[in-house]
C-alpha cells in the first residue's frame, strides 16, 4: 500500500490566459484580465428567491444572472466568498464555488459599447442597460455573463475552457479601437 | 423565424441564442392509451401555415424553457412566457 499522506496538498494553478501576449501600451480602451478573483454562484432554492435577493442585496460585488441567479465576485482570491455565502445563506440557496472555473475580464473605455456591439446581440445604450444590470449573453457562439459596473466598465465572465477563443474575439472586435489587453496586478 | 425573442428574463434576443424544443400543444396521453394516441403524441407533427405555438429554449441566456407563439407565415412573435409558469398556470 502507497502512503497517502505523502501526496502533494497544494497543487500548481495556472491562470487559463497567462500565456498570452499583453500590449505594451495601455489604450484608453482596456481589456483588464482579472489574476484570480473568487467567484461564487448562487441560485435560490425554490420558493426563496425573494429572501436570498433581499441578503444579497445588501452586499457588494452582486450580480443578477437571471431568474433565482445570481454571481457574486471579490477581487481578492483569499475572500473565501463560496464559504462566507454559503454560511449565510443557510438552506435558502445553493452555493457554487465557481473561482477555478471562471474567468473575468473588465472592459473599459470611451469606445466599449462600440467593441461589445461587434460580438453582443443586446441594447447597451446607458438607458436601456443600466448600471448594475447584468446577464448572460452569447458572444461569438460563447455563453458568457456581461454586467455594467461603471458608467464605461463592463464586467465579463466566462468558463475558463472558453478565456482563449473568447479573448481572440474580444481582441478582433476591439482592434477598430485599439483596444489593449492587460493582466491585472 | 423573426430576428428577435422577448425572453421574459432577459429582454430581447437575437434569435441566435435559443433552441427550438417543438411543438408546445401536444399534450401527454394516460399511459394505457391506444397504441395510435402513443404514435401520434411522439411522431405526428402538423406544419401549421400561421399562428403556431412552440418551446424554445434561451441556451444563450437564462437557459430557461419558454413558450413562444409566432406567426410562421409573417414571422412576427406573438407572445413569450416562462414555461414553467404556464405549465403551473394551467394555460397552453
Ligand atoms: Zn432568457
Amino acid at each position: 500500500m502507497s502512503d497517502l499522506s505523502s501526496l502533494p496538498v497544494a497543487f500548481d494553478w495556472q491562470h487559463p490566459l497567462s500565456a498570452i501576449l499583453t500590449s505594451d501600451v495601455r489604450a484608453v480602451d482596456h481589456l483588464e484580465i482579472l489574476a484570480r478573483p473568487s467567484i461564487a454562484r448562487v441560485i435560490a432554492a425554490a420558493g426563496e428567491s425573494v429572501a436570498v435577493a433581499a441578503i444579497l442585496g445588501g452586499m457588494a460585488g452582486v450580480r443578477a444572472a437571471g431568474p433565482q441567479e445570481w454571481i457574486v465576485l471579490d477581487d481578492d482570491p483569499q475572500a473565501a466568498l463560496p464559504a462566507r455565502l454559503a454560511e449565510r445563506l443557510g438552506s435558502l440557496a445553493f452555493v457554487l464555488d465557481a473561482g477555478d472555473g471562471e474567468v473575468c475580464l473588465r472592459l473599459s473605455g470611451p469606445h466599449c459599447r462600440r467593441i461589445l456591439a461587434k460580438g453582443v446581440g443586446l441594447d447597451l445604450h446607458p438607458d436601456v442597460f443600466g448600471l448594475g444590470d447584468g446577464g448572460f449573453v452569447l458572444c461569438h457562439a460563447i455563453r458568457m455573463h456581461l454586467s455594467r459596473t461603471g458608467d464605461n466598465l463592463f464586467e465579463i465572465l466566462a468558463p475558463r475552457s472558453y478565456a482563449t477563443s473568447l479573448l481572440d474575439a474580444l481582441k478582433r472586435m476591439g482592434r477598430e479601437f485599439d483596444l489593449s489587453v492587460g493582466l491585472s496586478g | 423565424m423573426a430576428s428577435l425573442i422577448s425572453c421574459p428574463h432577459c429582454g430581447p434576443r437575437p434569435k441566435e441564442e435559443f433552441a427550438v424544443r417543438g411543438d408546445a400543444t401536444l399534450l401527454r396521453p394516460a399511459p394505457e392509451a391506444s397504441d395510435e394516441a402513443w404514435h401520434a403524441y411522439v411522431y405526428l407533427r402538423a406544419n401549421p401555415r400561421g399562428v403556431h405555438v412552440e418551446h424554445w429554449q434561451h441556451v444563450g441566456g437564462c437557459r430557461r424553457f419558454l413558450v413562444v407563439e409566432r406567426n410562421t407565415l409573417t414571422h412576427d412573435v406573438l407572445s413569450v412566457a416562462d414555461a414553467a409558469e404556464v405549465a403551473q398556470g394551467g394555460a397552453a
